[in-house]
Formats: structure tokens, C-alpha cells, sequence
């Protein structure tokens, strides 16, 4: 069954790929400075085709993800849609523990660890989460953004079927946390393979569910939808991986000099 | 004898800067200290003139473009947010590009204080970096997460402005800015594209 949809999504990916070829890839402006620096800033030389499974994501989106995710919102109550993000959050935790620990967060990975006692026990399975009011703040981590901390950087920006924005550091880290998941070896092992399958469908519709607004904001307010994605994407996965704090990469901009990219401003 | 000149004016440019920047340092509190209370006024001002659900979606965006113009540097941040093209557009260009500017962020924003919810915003802190004044917030509804919220607000004239809006790390001009300039490149760099684009944009949702 795995093997079935792994094939499928290859063959979708395969397809799309051809596709891009013939649209190609965008060249580099070479005789304007100012439009190769904002070139290399959007860092998306794939954009042609990055578009094309981008309008794919969209009509799947119309023709089944939305709808599919809209029955879910009107059918299933907002403090039952809540306790399925948490105990599908709760699940992750493996993930999350591994991560703080690979970048030295101790203090988190005790908060994690707290965290997966107390809600898993009396936070009934993980569907509750008591320990968010007994000081254990919840936080998740992958391995994109640990890569991130180690310094790798993302590379150029990529969309992909299905699972929307990424890049090759992020992908690689989903990738890796697919195989290293507690929950999916077990389920590789004993041949249960639906129980990956399904988690992997229901985590879709509850992201789908958790961005609603966001993407019904995107929807009726933007003037290109791909590229407002491709940069909350980013903005929003650095901090991420900055845990929230400031860092290099919150550059301010600079009113005076509306016409310059902008660049950090040095703290005085 | 140039030597000597030279010196001269380096000790005087050196004294000047610390004196600026004592000065500074000085005023900072001052600066963010009121950007704070800034701050919690428009908090206050958007709570008591928007949320009310008798008002027309007219009358609202009304009051909506009213606290927009005299909390938030709409010029500055329309500029800023069409980055080097602003210099390519001719004044025409510019003058019509800021009208339709004003016109997306009231057709985007004004809509959503339409019904009365209990979050509350929060100040939580301010720091000096530059010319700005970071105020930190955060917005709390219920049992939700606390959302995350930063506001840069400089000073151009006596009043304060709000120049930027940080909410989860997503800077907002930063976002309308890599779409409008997306918008303008895919339309042969011209800005008469991203205008077209947004008088579509601005009548669909002002006729609503």
C-alpha cells in the first residue's frame, strides 16, 4: 500500500518535472546589478517550474483538500479539531526531543520531555494539554531546522507536489524524520502500513485546518499568491529556526533608503 | 601643518559622535518608553471606534483609514515596499501607485475587527535598535497560544509612526514587498503592471 502511494507520488513528481523542463529554468539577469542582487535574494532559479506544481497544489487544493478539510471544520467541533492537533503534536514529540538535543537545547528537550509525560498520562493520550499551564510551553523542532543550526543553508527554494513550500535542507529533514519516527518503524516493522498512511492524512487536513484563515487571507488579498507564500515561507521557517529570538537574519529595514535592500542595521 | 589640521577635526568629529550618541542613549528611553504608550493607545483607539458590530462595513473602513493615516507612516512604508522600482516610477506613477497603496491595506485590514473578540493585546517590552523603537506584544485569545507580536515605529516629526508590523517573525512590509516586486518583474519591470494589478484588487474589494 506505502509502495502504491510512494509510486504514485514519484510518478506525479516525474511527470511535473517534465513539465518543467519544457518551461525551464529563469537565467540570471547578468547587466543589471541591483536586479541580480534581488535575483539572488528570492533565490527561487527554479521559479518556472516551482509555479506549474504550484498551480498543480492549487487545483488540488480546490478539488479535494479544501473541501475535504472544509466538511472536517463544519462536521467536527473547533475544541475536538484542537484536541486532534494536540495529540497529533504529542506524537511528534520523538522528533522534537532528538532535535533539541542534536542542537544542545537542553533546557527545551527537559520542557519536551515534561511535557510528553504529563499530557500523555493525564493529558488523556496526548488529546489535552495540562502541561502548557504547569510551565512546560510547547515547541516543536525538525530536523530542516537543526541542519539550519549546524549552519547548512537552505538552498533554492522549492515547491513540491502535495506538500507545498521547501527547500532542499527542509526536504531533507522531512525526509528523515519520516524514517526515524518512533511511531512509522514500528509501523514498518509489523507491516502496518495504513497506520503511516493515515497519520500522514489527517496531519494534512489539520494543517490545511490550522493555515484556513491564513490561506483565505492569501486568497482574497493577494496579488500573487506564490510569491506572498514563498516569502511567509521563509520569513516564517527563520524563525523557526532562531527559536523565536533575534538574530543576523531580523535585518530592519531602512526608511530612508526605500530604494536599497535591506540590510542589518547594527545595534547601538 | 595639515597634519596637524587633520588631527584636528578627527578629535572633533570623534567628540560630536559621542556626544551624539550619548545623546542618544539618553533620548532612547524617552522614545521607546512613549512608543510604548503609543502603542496601547491604538490598541485602545482600534478597540473602542472598529469593533463594534453596528457599524456599516462603509463606516468602518472609514475609521479604519482614519487610525491607518495617523498611526501608521502610509507613505514611508507604500515606498518602502515597492523597493528600487519606486526610483523607476514616474511621478504620476508614484502619486497613483500611493493612492491604490492606501486603498489595498484598508480593503485587506478593516474587515477583520468585524466582530468583537476577547484578545487582548499586551505590551510587552520595547528596545532601541537605529531609528526604531521595537515594541514587543503579544496578542492573547483565550485558551489559543499567545501570538507573537512586534511593532517598528520610528519618528519622522514629532509624532510617532508605525513603520513596519512583526507578527510569528513575518515581517509585513517585507512580505508586500517581495509580492509587489514579484508582480512588476513578471510584468516586463514595468510598474504600470503591479498598477493595473492593484486598481483590479482595490475596486473588487472596496465595492463589496
Amino acid at each position: 500500500m506505502v509502495n502504491v502511494i510512494q509510486r504514485s507520488y514519484l510518478t506525479v513528481c516525474m511527470l511535473l518535472f517534465g513539465a518543467v523542463v519544457l518551461v525551464g529554468c529563469a537565467s540570471a539577469p547578468q547587466n543589471d546589478p541591483e536586479a541580480l542582487a534581488e535575483y539572488q535574494k528570492i533565490n527561487d532559479p527554479m521559479e518556472g517550474a516551482n509555479r506549474a506544481i504550484f498551480s498543480f497544489n492549487q487545483v488540488l487544493d480546490k478539488a479535494v483538500i479544501k473541501p475535504v478539510t472544509g466538511i472536517y471544520r463544519g462536521f467536527i467541533p473547533s475544541f475536538m479539531r484542537k484536541a486532534v492537533s494536540k495529540f497529533l503534536q504529542n506524537l511528534r514529540t520523538p522528533i522534537t526531543l532528538a532535535n533539541d538535543l542534536l542542537q544542545g537545547e537542553g533546557g527545551r528537550a527537559g520542557d519536551t520531555v515534561a511535557r510528553f509525560f504529563i499530557n500523555s498520562t493525564i493529558g488523556l493520550l496526548g488529546f489535552m494539554d495540562p502541561a502548557s499551564h504547569m510551565g512546560f510551553p510547547q515547541h516543536e523542532e525538525d530536523f530542516g531546522q537543526t541542519l539550519a543550526v549546524w549552519g547548512v543553508g537552505e538552498g533554492p527554494y522549492l515547491m513540491l507536489p502535495v506538500f507545498g513550500p521547501s527547500n532542499p535542507r527542509d526536504l531533507t529533514g522531512k525526509v528523515v524524520g519520516f524514517f526515524l519516527d518512533p511511531l512509522n518503524m514500528w509501523a514498518a516493522n509489523t507491516d502496518r502500513d495504513e497506520i503511516p498512511i493515515i497519520r500522514t492524512i489527517v496531519s494534512g487536513i489539520d494543517a490545511r485546518d490550522l493555515y484556513w484563515d491564513v490561506m483565505e487571507d492569501i486568497e482574497k488579498n493577494s496579488i500573487d499568491p506564490y510569491a506572498s507564500i514563498r516569502s511567509l515561507y521563509r520569513q516564517r521557517r527563520n524563525d523557526e529556526i532562531r527559536n523565536g529570538k533575534e538574530g543576523p537574519s531580523t535585518s530592519l529595514p531602512d526608511p530612508d533608503r526605500g530604494f536599497q535592500l535591506a540590510r542589518p542595521v547594527t545595534t547601538k | 601643518m595639515a597634519k596637524m589640521k587633520l588631527a584636528t577635526r578627527a578629535i572633533v568629529v570623534l567628540v560630536t559622535l559621542l556626544i551624539s550618541s550619548h545623546y542618544n542613549t539618553v533620548r532612547a528611553d524617552g522614545f521607546t518608553n512613549g512608543a510604548e504608550q503609543f502603542i496601547k493607545s491604538l490598541a485602545d483607539d482600534a478597540t473602542s471606534s472598529l469593533t463594534s458590530e453596528t457599524l456599516t462595513e462603509k463606516e468602518r473602513q472609514k475609521r479604519f483609514r482614519g487610525l491607518l493615516n495617523s498611526y501608521f507612516d502610509v507613505n514611508g512604508i507604500g515606498k518602502w515596499a515597492l523597493g528600487r522600482y519606486w526610483r523607476k516610477a514616474s511621478k504620476n506613477e508614484r502619486l497613483e501607485y500611493l493612492v491604490l497603496f492606501e486603498n489595498l491595506i484598508v480593503g485587506t485590514y478593516a474587515n477583520r475587527f468585524n466582530k468583537y473578540t476577547k484578545e487582548k493585546l499586551t505590551v510587552e517590552g520595547s528596545s532601541r535598535r537605529g531609528q526604531f523603537a521595537l515594541v514587543k506584544s503579544q496578542i492573547n485569545g483565550g485558551k489559543q497560544k499567545p501570538i507573537r507580536i512586534e511593532w517598528r515605529i520610528t519618528r519622522p516629526n514629532v509624532n510617532y509612526k508605525i513603520f513596519d508590523i512583526v507578527i510569528e517573525g513575518v515581517s509585513m512590509i517585507r512580505t508586500q514587498r517581495s509580492e509587489f516586486s514579484s508582480v512588476i518583474r513578471r510584468n516586463g519591470g514595468k510598474v504600470s503592471g503591479l498598477l493595473a494589478a492593484l486598481r483590479k484588487k482595490t475596486t473588487k474589494s472596496n465595492q463589496k
